[in-house]
């Protein structure tokens, strides 16, 4: 969102710093990079950090959470943004300790495009049965009986999923995998899946158009960005057996008012919790090897995990509860500088 | 040979010269197509905005940075394999610059996005610059080579017989004498470069379409106009096709004036 | 950068100095020298890459390609890749080759210019607009064809035969006119017509150009990894088939590499990678070898 620095400016910042210092106080540039649903979420809170924070600059490149757990390993940026939690496997490649802070709550939602259907139900079978090509038209009659009352019409299922890696790819066959323990051997976990059927595109945005426009299609997408973007969202069967939509509540449902751990919020045995729930983190070591810099990032976490930033309604996340956020703003204690801590304890 | 056969004969050529003329016109059919397709997907979504032509002189810009990368190296490499290299050295460099050449831009972007980008923070103009550059550089060398050679010897030794140094006959008569050619293929690489997405992708990074920020992470048009394409909101598909259309109309030009320039020897 | 001012006095006037050499000389190899490390960089980083993940190599010819089961082969994706390159390769060659011949030989030369210029913009239309193109009109209309889904590889062959179809023209052009007119007019004198004249004494002189000029178009298409990403389906675990979605070794590049961290999978990604340079660089070596001394100007 920020403008690029123009060419004359960049120009006029090299004058400046070849002049020396007392022209220019060059400000200290805090770099993160990671995942790509949550980063205008994070560009907002980033840029109003910049104007309480003048001498701090936040830099975010939207590069996607493998992107930005690549470059945490390679040690060229002070935080990575992920769409769920570190797997075993990702924290080993990272290699150091770090911190996991929840900074917001996602929910994916499946899209679907059926002429003259605006509610359709999806038991835990048939979800898995749709995404592991079994199920290949509406009027199959497992859906059928799922969805009585509601004229499904005779159309092949389009499938519509993501071809870039994605955590919203990662969430639906770790769902499915859940339901069905065949699947990650079938059709795989993790960011990237060999789907059976469909059409792959690059980016959410791309999965939404799509949908759009074709009928008989089913893709998965960010639940509360679709809902307002006018597609019609399958309501899912959790843990329970409760039939979900998706919606800021259903979402919220998942923490049970924050009191789950942030990990722990994916397909919850919980009272009206939608079972596609995951939490946004930001990954950041916990060990800061620069003390300047150091508090920096431990101030500018500090300050996100607290900012209940209006205007979040008409993003793709959802506020974390504030007892999870007092929980992460807890966490950040253990952030320190050769083992001062960075942050005072309160 | 008999007259009815005479006249076959002429028609045969007649009808393989309009045949000609129909595959000609197939070629460029699409391209022609494009430019008006674009131009009416663009109204009809209504995609034309002055922030388009703001996102097209962020693009050029970037060009510039490119070809201020590219066209040097190229040059200067084309230079050395042309007048100072030994036979052995010159093949080996022709090589390295065809193999540059060959290779899918792509590649320039993830060498660009593992090296250099990681040092560059958030700013992708730089990074980008780079690797558009290095998609410049190869064909700039062999073009460069390749006019060289075409300098008649006579200039060159009578440059030489003048008791000027090699070095200075190289710049100051051989360059000059070919350097509309020069001008034509570098402005022919700018319009490609100006089109390029491929290594975009890694060095600029995620970049969301043209409405959302114009000046922000999308200094190309060509990227931008990707990453809207696929946005499920018409209007920034509309600006797609904008995009689509100023970028077409932008680099034909280009390259067509580049044609014109290099036809005008000096 | 190209235009230099003429020889003027002053130059004249300082002659022959020989750190003037000596600087013209360095900078020139310096030239080189970078174009030599970007190779070696490109080269270095992809072959490291492989050889972190080295687990992989031994199924690397494999068809199946899926990350997520931890299946990763090439061979697929490889078979995919040329599939459409051939098949837009035949898609574009009669129509470049006879268009281009149309252009040099038996076009009037009142438009031979103008539609020279028009040609050169041809072969800089940007890929990423051929593809929006492709995927939007071609996409549609497959999908009336072949199902949901459309077809992949189809649409894939038509971008390849849009972006390499002007530029095999315009070599094949160049290739064209650098046939000595001796040869023609030798034959017009003998009464043959024009095409007669063309297909008798230009066409087996300029065989082996023309070939070049198809190579070298091919291997544009083949760098145009963006455009065909943007078309072919997105579904590169799929088996390659005519209908439905697929990928191309350069289509899981542009959709995978940055999201990559694994080194299994940055090792797969990276193999493909060297593939695509590999295919690319014989493809463009060997184009340059088949055109070279045929054309008169760099086309």
């Amino acid at each position: 969102m920020r403008p690029e620095p123009r060419l004359g400016r960049r120009a006029l910042l090299g004058l400046a710093a070849l002049l020396g210092p007392g022209c220019a106080a060059e400000p200290l540039r805090l770099s993160g990079a990671g995942a790509t649903l949550p980063s205008l979420y994070y560009q907002r809170l980033f840029a109003a950090f910049e104007r309480a924070h003048p001498g701090l600059r936040v830099e975010y490149r939207a590069v996607g959470s493998g992107g930005g757990i690549r470059q945490l390993m390679g040690k060229t940026i002070d935080f990575c943004a992920t769409d769920l939690p570190l797997d075993d496997e990702e924290r080993a490649l990272v290699g150091l300790p770090v911190l996991e802070l929840p900074t917001a709550l996602l929910g994916l939602g499946l899209a679907f495009h059926l002429p003259g259907v605006h509610t359709l139900q999806l038991s835990r079978a048939s979800l898995v049965g749709l995404f592991a090509g079994e199920i290949t038209r509406w009027d199959d009659p497992r859906l059928g009986r799922e969805n009585p009352g509601v004229a499904l019409p005779s159309l092949p299922v389009s499938l519509v999923v993501r071809s870039d890696g994605s955590g919203s790819t990662a969430m639906l066959a770790e769902l499915c995998a859940t339901i069905r323990p065949s699947f990650s051997s079938e059709v795989g976990r993790g960011r990237v899946v060999g789907w059976p059927a469909g059409v792959g595109v690059r980016g959410s945005g791309a999965v939404a158009r799509r949908v759009a426009e074709t009928p008989g299609a089913l893709g998965y997408v960010e639940a509360l960005q679709a809902a307002r973007a006018g597609l019609a969202l399958a309501a899912l069967e959790n843990r329970r057996g409760e039939l979900v939509a998706p919606s800021t509540a259903s979402i919220e449902a998942a923490t049970s008012g924050g009191q789950r751990s942030e990990r722990e919020v994916f397909d919850v045995d919980l009272e009206g919790a939608y079972p596609l729930v995951s939490c946004s983190f930001v990954v950041v070591p916990e060990g800061q090897a620069e003390l300047e810099r150091g508090s920096a990032v431990a101030r500018l976490l500090y300050w996100m995990l607290g900012a209940h930033d209006a205007g979040a309604e008409e993003l793709p996340v959802v506020p974390l509860p504030s007892s999870m956020s007092g929980r992460a703003r807890r966490m950040l204690r253990r952030l320190h500088h050769r083992g001062s801590p960075l942050l005072p304890l309160d | 040979m008999t007259h009815t056969s005479g006249t076959r004969r002429a028609r045969t050529d007649r009808l393989v010269s309009w045949a000609g003329a129909l595959a000609f016109a197939g070629l460029l059919a699409p391209v022609l197509g494009l430019v008006l397709w674009s131009l009416l997907e663009a109204l009809a979504l209504g995609g034309f905005e002055l922030r388009l032509f703001a996102a097209l002189v962020g693009s050029l810009e970037l060009c510039a940075l490119a070809l201020l990368f590219g066209l040097p190296t190229g040059l200067l490499a084309g230079l050395h394999v042309a007048e100072l290299a030994g036979p052995r050295v010159a093949r080996a460099v022709r090589m390295i610059a065809d193999v540059l050449a060959g290779a899918p831009p792509l590649l320039f972007g993830v060498l660009v996005h593992s090296t250099v980008a990681s040092f560059t923070g958030a700013s992708s103009l730089l990074p980008s610059a780079l690797a558009l550059g290095l998609f410049i550089a190869p064909a700039m060398a062999r073009a460069t080579e390749e006019l060289l050679s075409l300098v008649p010897e006579g200039l060159r030794e009578a440059a030489l017989g003048l008791g000027l140094a090699p070095w200075r006959v190289v710049l100051f008569v051989c360059l000059p004498s070919v350097r509309s050619s020069l001008g034509g293929v570098a402005l022919a690489l700018g319009a490609r470069a100006l089109g390029e997405a491929a290594p975009l992708l890694f060095t600029a990074g995620a970049v969301r379409g043209l409405g959302a920020a114009v000046f922000g992470d999308s200094p190309s048009l060509a990227l931008g106009l990707y990453a809207s394409m696929s946005s499920a909101d018409p209007a920034e598909q509309g600006k797609a096709w904008a995009a689509a259309f100023v970028l077409l109309v932008t680099v034909v030009a280009a390259s067509a004036l580049g044609r014109s320039v290099g036809e005008r020897r000096a | 950068m190209a235009s230099l001012p003429p020889p003027s006095r002053k130059a004249l006037a300082h002659r022959g100095s020989a750190s003037g050499q000596a600087i013209f000389a360095s900078l020139a190899r310096a030239g080189s020298a970078l174009l030599a490390l970007a190779t070696a960089a490109t080269l270095g980083l992809l072959v490291l890459a492989v050889l972190r993940g080295p687990e992989v190599l031994p199924g690397l010819a494999s068809l199946r390609y899926n990350p997520g089961t931890g299946e990763l082969g090439l061979g697929g994706l490889a078979l995919s890749t040329s599939a459409s390159l051939l098949l837009g390769g035949l898609l574009a060659t009669p129509l470049a080759l006879f268009g281009a011949l149309w252009l040099a030989e038996l076009a009037p030369p009142s438009v031979q210019r103008p539609l020279l210029a028009l040609l050169d913009g041809a072969v800089a239309v940007p890929s990423v607009v051929v593809g929006l193109w492709v995927a939007v009109v071609g996409g549609a209309a497959l999908e009336r064809l072949a199902g949901p889904g459309g077809s992949g590889l189809l649409s894939a062959a038509l971008v390849v035969a849009a972006m390499s179809a002007p530029t095999i023209a315009r070599v094949a052009y160049a290739v064209f006119t650098a046939v000595p007119d001796a040869l023609r007019e030798g034959a017009i004198a003998l009464g043959a017509t024009r095409w007669e004249a063309v297909r008798v004494a230009v066409l087996p002189v300029a065989t082996r150009g023309l070939v070049g000029a198809v190579v070298l178009g091919l291997a544009r298409a083949l760098g145009e990894t963006i455009a065909i990403s943007m078309v072919v389906g997105g579904r590169p675990s799929a088996a390659p088939t005519l209908r439905g979605a697929s990928g191309t070794l350069g289509s899981v590049l542009v959709d995978e590499y940055l999201d990559a961290f694994r080194a299994s999978h940055l090792a797969t990604l990276s193999a493909a990678a060297l593939v695509l340079l590999a295919l690319g660089a014989a493809t463009h070596l060997g184009s340059r070898a088949l055109v070279r001394g045929l054309t008169r100007r760099p086309a």
